[in-house]
């Protein structure tokens, strides 16, 4: 089966266990370039493993993935870690800055492990975090951020060296509500301004319309939801596109 | 049973229960034959105590081994789970001083026992024990019986101190090398208290780990002129001491030269957090790429409880340099204690040893998120391997330089 020319990553059929457990059981997806896809699905169903697995950090036990046409189940090591390093960009769900390093220091962090130059990754990463709305504690250590504006400083990370995919993993799993609509206008509107593909994953999208207009789990600013339940593709919710997507980009980009 | 079985499993920790063990029974050993010593000479008061404060230097060292014990044990993992299970901050201390009381209980037992088979031995002379040869080795009771009451206080100390420096080294406020890292788990399982107290007292350690530098170099060069002081002063004239504090020439333990020594080990122990913080302050200046950045500010960050244990290394690494000094130019041989004092000396080395890699253990565990880290951005393992050989080799070179130049320094008994 070949992959639609637009698909910029596809699975097929993953399988992966974590020591015998299934996390995954054949799940096969498709990633459009430049579109922001959801995953979405109660805690265990297998998110973290896909991604995970998408991004090349773990080799699942069956099933292709491809980037650009590309195997990278078949890469080694080091192949998959010059990929992350390079191409994609990961957000987990907690900040996981470095505590020893100053802010703008955690955000150019991709760029300074690519090797270019400590005055470049230095006036790339304060252009981020100007961006994101952080750029007055460039300077401070991350114990003296708020937890906002901590994982505002790791969403600057994962993008300051464009990558073509990122990756949200719960982005938005420690914030409170108001900051989480603020984090994920954030996010998307910097991914659709570069074109960069979006994979999030969240376990609280709200299907209805209240909570879409309400902006505040990211149902409203994905193209496309993918169900995912036990570790297979869900068939509800359904997997068509998002009504409120376009309007909610347009709003993004007045948001930020 | 059950503090047996979560703490016994790793093979660091038996070894440092072994350690501690050989530690206390080698220090009930020496407080006996002290206590011996002043039995068998009343008349010299001054000399009996010079030697139980000498005790102090072993026992001292021996608190520090159960303390950093306590801080390796349990990992943080086990501490989140006993913290669910009820066995929180305050009442780990207490866990911790039982388990290193036991260690330290075993080790003066043992203590006894030796002291009572060579006793019997040597008065019967049909139960073959221990012998150990030399007047200056002599083991206690060998010809008086130690009176009950003297001894059981003496021995209990050990025990006790340890427990105490046990459950110091585990109380909620001790300096972790995750603090400030705001979602390692570890540092939600320590109360949000101590979260903000780390931002309280981010500023004044830097302080003092500067000023311990200083302090610690003047004290060392204090030692160092103290002891250059005494040895010329004795081979002048013919017995160690200052003015009219003099002593026989053979007993170094009493002269000031010992102390000259004990002051300069003492200063390189202060200065180690200071040099520590240097040493990453140097690493990460003038643009650094990402692995002098990530090493030197792993420095910075570990520098508070990783500094006192390498200065301590570094003292023992000294005092080795001096040794071998003396062995070649076969200065102090004289002097040379016997195997007693000598087993104590090489205990204490060890304890310092087992010390500085609980610390280093603990410190490699606290940068497993950075490692987590590391690996999700995609940086290569040629990179993290990169950042601990570099963090390695400037720690060695810049306590190997302070070590060497001290054992060196060092002023040995005359002739």
């Amino acid at each position: 089966m070949a992959a639609p020319p637009d698909d910029v990553l596809w699975a097929r059929g993953l399988h992966y266990a974590y020591d015998g457990s299934p996390a995954l059981q054949g799940v096969s997806i498709g990633v459009r370039e430049g579109e922001i896809l959801a995953v979405a699905g109660p805690r265990g169903s297998g998110k973290t493993t896909l991604l995970r697995c998408l991004s090349g950090q773990l080799l699942p036990l069956k099933g292709e993935v491809w980037f650009n046409s590309a195997p990278v189940h078949t890469l080694g090591r080091a192949a998959r870690e010059r990929l992350r390093l390079h191409r994609f960009g990961w957000i987990d769900s907690s900040p996981r800055l470095v505590p020893e390093l100053t802010v703008w220091e955690n955000a150019a962090l991709p760029l300074l492990l690519h090797g270019s130059g400590y005055r470049a990754a230095r006036s790339a990463a304060h252009a981020w975090l100007e961006r994101l709305d952080v750029g007055d504690c460039a300077s401070r250590p991350p114990s003296a951020l708020l937890q906002a504006q901590r994982q505002r400083v790791a969403v600057a990370r994962a993008l300051v060296h464009s990558p073509t995919v990122l990756f949200a993993d719960e982005p938005t799993a420690p914030l409170h509500q108001n900051d989480r609509a603020q984090v994920l206008r954030a996010l998307s509107a910097a991914a659709r301004s570069h074109g960069i593909t979006v994979l999030l994953a969240s376990h609280d999208f709200t299907l209805d319309q209240a909570a879409r207009t309400a902006d505040a789990t990211g149902a409203a600013l994905a193209d496309r939801i993918v169900g995912l339940t036990d570790g297979r593709r869900a068939r509800t919710p359904a997997t068509g596109a998002v009504p409120a997507g376009s309007e909610s980009a347009a709003a993004c980009s007045l948001s930020v | 049973m059950l503090t047996l079985r979560l703490t016994l499993a790793p093979p660091l920790a038996l070894l440092l229960r072994l350690l501690l063990v050989c530690a206390s029974a080698g220090l009930g050993l020496l407080l006996l034959a002290t206590l011996s010593f002043a039995l068998d000479n009343p008349d010299q008061r001054a000399a009996a105590l010079v030697r139980l404060v000498w005790c102090l230097v072993p026992l001292a060292v021996t608190a520090h081994l159960a303390a950093a014990l306590a801080r390796t044990e349990p990992g943080s993992e086990t501490r989140r789970g006993l913290d669910s299970a009820g066995l929180g901050p305050v009442r780990l201390p207490l866990l911790a001083a039982r388990t290193a009381a036991l260690p330290a209980f075993v080790g003066s037992a043992l203590a006894v026992l030796v002291a009572a088979r060579s006793g019997i031995a040597s008065s019967s002379g049909v139960l073959t024990a221990p012998r150990l040869p030399d007047a200056l080795a002599r083991l206690p009771l060998a010809e008086q019986s130690l009176p009950t009451p003297a001894a059981a206080t003496l021995l209990s100390t050990v025990p006790l101190l340890t427990a105490l420096a046990a459950a110091w080294g585990a109380r909620p406020g001790a300096p972790r090398p995750w603090a400030g890292t705001e979602d390692t788990g570890a540092a939600a399982a320590s109360a949000t208290g101590a979260r903000s107290g780390t931002l309280a007292t981010a500023g004044p350690r830097k302080v003092s780990c500067q000023a311990g530098l200083l302090v610690g170099a003047v004290l060392t060069a204090g030692g160092l002129l103290l002891a250059a002081y005494a040895a010329r002063d004795a081979a002048v004239g013919g017995s160690l001491g200052l003015g009219a504090w003099t002593f026989p020439a053979g007993d170094v333990a009493a002269s000031p030269l010992a102390g000259g020594w004990l002051l300069a080990a003492f200063g390189l122990v202060l200065a180690g957090p200071g040099l520590v913080m240097l040493s990453g302050r140097l690493l990460g200046a003038v643009r650094p790429g990402p692995v002098r950045l990530l090493a030197g500010r792993t420095l910075i960050r570990e520098a508070p409880f990783l500094g006192r244990e390498l200065g301590a290394l570094s003292a023992v690494a000294a005092a080795l340099v001096a040794l071998v000094r003396a062995r070649l130019t076969d200065a102090g041989a004289a002097g040379l204690p016997g195997p007693l004092v000598g087993a104590s000396v090489v205990l204490s080395g060890c304890c310092v040893a087992g010390a500085a890699l609980a610390a280093l253990v603990r410190a490699r565990r606290a940068r497993a998120p950075l490692r987590e880290l590391l690996a999700r951005i995609g940086a290569s393992r040629k990179l993290a391997r990169a950042v601990t050989l570099v963090r390695a080799c400037v720690t060695l070179v810049v306590f190997a330089g302070p070590a060497v130049l001290a054992g060196m320094l060092t002023a040995l008994p005359p002739h």
